[in-house]
């Protein structure tokens, strides 16, 4: 049933999510693009974009991608199997922390998270420019974007809605 | 943000036990604002506390994608698609710009940097799935992280 392939997908990415969100997103691609066929690859690069509006990127992008496979219960579950599993975790491991609190471990797992977690990002954005990014007006947006993330505070959500708006300026009726 | 809120401006939370709870969300699956929101509410409220946060924490979005989502899959709205087809782009950037930003202290770490090929590698040439990657190059990464500093 279509509804437990939504959670097999992304109850598996929830707890796989370490680093915040972006480092599953190759693996969300290869799911719901490459070997499910739910949406296109310029509908996973949007939907993306349009995640970026809310908090929690590359999360609340399951529920747009439940929604065009099954609907409104479709986006419920998927949100559901994409937050729940991880808080569970969280809850779990909140309990035991004291225990591991001054634990060596601790440290050592976060630091080799870091290259992992980064070289996933990269790809990330690479599976997101192959649907976005389709002449020089887009290119260019995408490196505007990229400046202002680096040199500014901006919040992101207002970069992502002033893209937006650029995109009915430069796309609208071409 | 959330440190000054929770920490400096309502006293709910006492910055060690800030630092706390980012450190477990630090190794935690799952977005860093959910986590953080979850471990607070659980601080202060236990298990409902846990639950008010999740909820509060991805509902709102959640209700305001969906309102977006279905007006863009409407045929007349075609205005919205292109401005998604905006979004998309900036979206990508700003993924570049954000692995640029963190990727950018360790320039000059070989061993990150050799990691960060290998994954990208693995990943876009030979499709090795996350469950798989993280099965070899967390070993793999502790390893190396030990070798250069036993050096």
């Amino acid at each position: 049933m279509i509804y437990w392939q939504l959670v097999a997908v992304f109850a598996v990415l929830s707890v796989l999510g370490f680093g915040g969100g972006n480092a599953i997103v190759p693996q969300m691609y290869a799911d719901v693009v490459t070997h499910h066929h739910w949406i296109t690859s310029v509908e996973f690069s949007r939907f993306y974009g349009l995640s970026r509006l809310a908090p929690g990127p590359a999360m609340t992008v399951s529920a747009l991608i439940g929604y065009t496979v099954a609907g409104f219960s479709g986006a419920v579950v998927a949100a559901v199997a994409m937050f729940l599993p991880a808080a569970m975790f969280v809850y779990a491991l909140a309990h035991v922390w004291d225990r591991f609190h001054d634990h060596p471990g601790r440290k050592i797992f976060a630091r080799a998270m870091i290259p992992i977690v980064l070289g996933l990002s990269w790809v990330g954005a690479v599976v997101l420019g192959r649907g976005a990014l389709d002449g020089p007006a887009t290119i260019a947006i995408a490196l505007i974007a990229a400046g202002v993330m680096l040199r500014t505070k901006i919040n992101t959500a207002l970069v992502v809605a002033v893209a937006g708006v650029a995109g009915i300026f430069l796309f609208h009726g071409t | 943000m959330m440190r000054r809120e929770f920490v400096t401006r309502r006293g709910w939370l006492t910055e060690r036990e800030f630092l706390d709870i980012y450190a477990i969300a630090q190794v935690s699956p799952g977005a860093i604002p959910v986590t953080l929101a979850v471990l607070i509410g659980r601080r202060l409220a236990g298990t409902a506390g846990f639950w008010v946060c999740l909820i509060a924490e991805t509902v709102p979005g959640f209700l305001v994608l969906m309102l977006i989502a279905v007006l863009s899959m409407d045929p007349h709205m075609s205005m919205l698609r292109s401005a998604l087809k905006g979004c998309a782009a900036a979206a990508v950037g700003m993924m570049l710009g954000n692995a640029l930003e963190l990727t950018w202290p360790y320039r000059t770490k070989a061993v990150d940097l050799v990691i960060m090929v290998a994954v990208g590698v693995a990943v876009l040439v030979l499709h090795a799935s996350l469950a798989v990657m993280f099965l070899i190059f967390i070993p793999a990464s502790i390893f190396a992280q030990r070798l250069v500093k036993s050096k």
